[in-house]
C-alpha cells in the first residue's frame, strides 16, 4: 500500500465515521419531528442537518473507493491537493479576502462609531445584511482570485 | 524567469503528466512552469534537476533585474 492509498483508507475509515454520526443525527431529528412537543426550534433542522452530514460522509466515501481501487488517479489527486502552486494562489486569494473583510469591518465600526454623532443609525435589518455582506463578499472574492490564479 | 525545462523534457521523451508525476505536482504546474508564469520553490527546482540529472541552473536562468510574475 503506498502513501496515497494509505491517505485514502484513513480516509474512507472517517468518511463511514461522519456517515454514522449523520445516521445517527437523522434518527434523532425524525424522533423529535414524531414525539417531541413544543420545542424552540422546527425539528425539521436536526433531521436536514443529519442528511447533510450524511451526504458529506458519503461523497467521501465514494471519492476514497474510487481512489483506493486506481491507485495512479489516487496519487494524482493527492498531488493535485498538495500542489505547491494551488497552495499558492489559494494563500494569495486567501490574503486578499482576509483585508477585504477587514476593511469592511472596520468601515461597519466607523459607521457604527459615528452614527451617534450624524451618521444615520443603522437598523437590526439593515446591520444584518452588512454582516452578512462581510462574511459573503469575501467568500466571493477569494472564490473569485481562486479560479483565476488557476487560469 | 526563463527555463529549458520544455527543451528537457522533450529531450527525455516525457509528457507533461509524466514529469508531473515523477515530481509529486499537477500538470497544470508543469505547464506554468513552461510558460514562464510561476516561479518553483527550491524544493521543486532541485526534484526537477534530479529528474534531469542535472543542476538547477541548467534548467532555470535567472536575469538580474527582469521582474518575476510570482
Amino acid at each position: 500500500m503506498n502513501n496515497s492509498q494509505k491517505i485514502f483508507a484513513e480516509r474512507k475509515r472517517s468518511a463511514i465515521i461522519i456517515m454514522a454520526a449523520g445516521g445517527v443525527i437523522v434518527i434523532i431529528g425524525l424522533l423529535l419531528q414524531f414525539t417531541a412537543i413544543a420545542l424552540p426550534f422546527r425539528p425539521q433542522l436536526v433531521g436536514g442537518l443529519g442528511f447533510f452530514i450524511f451526504g458529506w460522509g458519503l461523497a467521501g466515501w465514494i471519492q476514497a473507493r474510487a481512489y483506493l481501487s486506481d491507485p495512479k488517479a489516487g496519487q494524482r489527486a493527492i498531488n493535485e491537493e498538495k500542489d505547491e502552486r494551488n497552495l499558492y494562489i489559494r494563500a494569495k486569494a486567501a490574503e486578499q479576502a482576509y483585508w477585504i473583510m477587514v476593511a469592511l469591518a472596520l468601515l461597519l465600526l466607523f459607521w457604527l462609531s459615528f452614527s451617534s454623532i450624524g451618521l444615520p443609525q443603522p437598523s437590526d435589518d439593515m446591520l444584518w445584511y452588512v454582516l452578512a455582506g462581510i462574511v459573503v463578499l469575501p467568500f466571493v472574492v477569494f472564490i473569485y482570485k481562486y479560479v483565476n490564479g488557476l487560469k | 524567469m526563463e527555463n529549458n525545462l520544455e527543451a528537457m523534457r522533450d529531450r527525455d521523451g516525457l509528457t507533461q503528466q509524466d514529469l508531473a508525476d515523477r515530481v509529486g505536482v499537477s500538470r497544470q504546474t508543469i505547464i506554468s512552469l513552461e510558460r514562464g508564469r510561476y516561479n518553483p520553490s527550491i524544493l521543486l527546482a532541485f526534484k526537477l534537476s534530479r529528474v534531469f540529472s542535472t543542476t538547477i541552473e541548467k534548467i532555470f536562468i535567472y536575469q538580474e533585474g527582469i521582474e518575476d510574475h510570482e
